[in-house]
């Protein structure tokens, strides 16, 4: 498949340094699930009182 | 007019105007020819308001030429990141995505500052939708990479990256910029330049790209803190249209300020020493003896002991991708230019209802402790940054290669301090090799007159603020 024109410009655009450094799509996706899940289980580490509420207030 | 000028104080700029030294007309030509010569090589630019500016600058002059005065602001040009709207100009958020968007109402910031006779010149350059998602390089911006004034092979830091920029090469004498977590403090750190993130809900977002309602701040990135000052003074004030106003004003009184031999400083050594790079370590301690001799105790103290990196994370996420939500959804995304960016607010459509509740919930256990531990201090002494600008070309998520060192002293402030909306201010304090590097001053909610009264005093004492870099 051509790529098209918008993309073949951004990659003459791109030094050629950070294209080496950038990993395929499917892997930045998955980075990003693995950086939320550990975000989440550190999250869920920290114990609460019930009492707590969040830090906004609904305003009637 | 000589090159001294783009780098004068406000006070000065103002001074010689109302002194018919030359007119507003001169002043805002001489800058904004300044900008378009070299705004472009340091990718600072998003766009020129020549015309508009020019008009503005006329009516100033007639203002001037009838000793209608209002105040240090007038017939002082500044920039305003590109996340701010001016009515009927292009805003497009540093994002393809958004490229020719036009608003037709200026941000209240912008009417404010246009109220006091300051000239709008530009909009200026910007890490796409303020770096929302998680970008990995600096070129993640339509503007291409902010590059650093005092190094061109360096980062001027994001996502204020041309506010930054611009301030430091002195193309503007102030700029406006904003922080949802280190947007302000990181471009003033690495350029050089001084930076305040107000309160939030001290200043007015409306007209912004909202990032994250509970933590977007706008502030002001200048060249010392008397010059963000007299523009928080300007630009602080209670607005109906934004829903996060604290309705509070802010008056700059400097000299009300506590007597800084009253002044009792939290800090911690290791943030000036194992925790800094290992070529900022000097600039850093020697900073910090000149921050003694101010007068103030400086007391050892830790950072109330909290997740900060995993409380923000869910609440920037959850925040933006329901901003963002038709962006994403719609495919408009991809056409971002970091692609770390792109799958980073595609996956933040999937943070649970629960992981955001429990962050704001933690939030409010965050606000307490810092309630607490600002009953104890009066400010925190930290570093901005742990060291100097990173390069261009680097990617921004590379480990350190330096261990985290046990003791944590005050790391993870800056989503701490955005967390709990406290005011901070960036304080260049020499340079680590051609890099500068910055002190980080932080206060209880509304008391900026105190950091900017301890920044002020500071710069009093040294010159950091006032070096410039080498503009061929």
């Amino acid at each position: 498949m051509q790529p098209s024109r918008r993309k073949f410009a951004a990659l003459l655009a791109t030094p050629l340094p950070l294209l080496a450094q950038t990993p395929p799509p499917e892997d930045l996706a998955a980075l990003a699930k693995g950086q939320m899940q550990s975000t989440s289980d550190r999250l869920r580490q920290f114990k609460l009182d019930i009492s707590v509420e969040p830090a906004f207030a609904f305003k009637p | 007019m000589t090159d001294d000028l783009f780098f004068a104080p406000l006070t000065d700029l103002n001074a010689r105007l109302k002194r018919k030294e030359f007119t507003c007309q001169e002043l805002t030509r001489a800058f904004v020819e300044r900008l378009e010569r070299l705004g472009p090589r340091y990718n600072a630019l998003a766009l020129l308001l020549k015309e508009a500016a020019i008009d503005k600058a006329k009516d100033v002059d007639k203002e001037l030429k009838r000793e209608r005065y209002r105040g240090v602001l007038q017939g002082i040009p500044f920039g305003a990141k590109d996340l701010l709207s001016a009515k009927g100009q292009p805003t497009a958020w540093g994002a393809r995505p958004y490229a020719g968007q036009v608003f037709d109402h200026d941000a209240t910031v912008i009417k404010k500052l246009a109220g006091t006779g300051a000239v709008l010149t530009s909009k200026l350059a910007m890490v796409q939708l303020a770096g929302g998602g998680g970008y990995r390089f600096p070129a993640a911006s339509m503007s291409g990479p902010g590059l650093n004034p005092w190094s061109r092979a360096h980062w001027s830091g994001g996502s204020s990256s041309g506010s930054g920029a611009a301030v430091a090469a002195g193309l503007v004498p102030f700029a406006l910029g904003s922080e949802t977590s280190g947007s302000i403090l990181t471009p003033a750190a690495y350029c050089g330049v001084t930076g305040l993130r107000p309160t939030y809900g001290l200043v007015s977002r409306h007209g912004a790209m909202a990032l994250s309602w509970t933590l977007d701040k706008i502030g002001v990135l200048g060249r010392s803190a008397d010059d963000c000052g007299w523009v928080l003074q300007a630009i602080a004030g209670g607005d109906a249209k934004d829903p996060g106003s604290a309705g509070k004003s802010f008056y700059y009184a400097p000299q009300f300020a506590r007597p800084l031999n009253e002044v009792t400083v939290a800090y911690a050594p290791v943030d000036f020493d194992a925790a800094a790079d290992p070529s900022a370590k000097a600039a850093f301690q020697t900073a910090v003896e000149a921050f003694k001799s101010l007068g103030v105790k400086l007391v050892e103290a830790r950072i109330p002991d909290f997740p900060y990196g995993a409380v923000i994370g869910p609440v920037i996420g959850a925040e933006s991708a329901s901003i963002f939500e038709e962006l994403i959804r719609s495919g408009r995304v991809d056409q971002l230019d970091d692609k770390k960016q792109v799958a980073g607010l595609k996956a933040a459509l999937d943070w649970p209802a629960t992981d955001y509740l429990k962050a704001m919930r933690i939030r409010s256990l965050i606000r307490e402790a810092f309630g607490e531990f600002f009953a104890q201090y009066d400010a925190i002494l930290t570093t901005a940054r742990p060291g100097p600008a990173s390069r261009v070309s680097e990617a921004l998520d590379r480990p350190s290669g330096r261990p985290a060192p046990a003791d944590r002293g005050f790391s993870g402030i800056i989503p701490a301090g955005n967390l709990a909306g406290l005011p901070a201010l960036s304080l260049p304090c020499g340079f680590a090799g051609e890099l500068p590097v910055a002190l980080q001053l932080v206060a209880r909610p509304f008391n900026e007159n105190l950091i900017l009264a301890m920044g002020k005093a500071f710069q009093e004492r040294t010159d950091w603020h006032r070096r410039r870099p080498k503009i061929s």
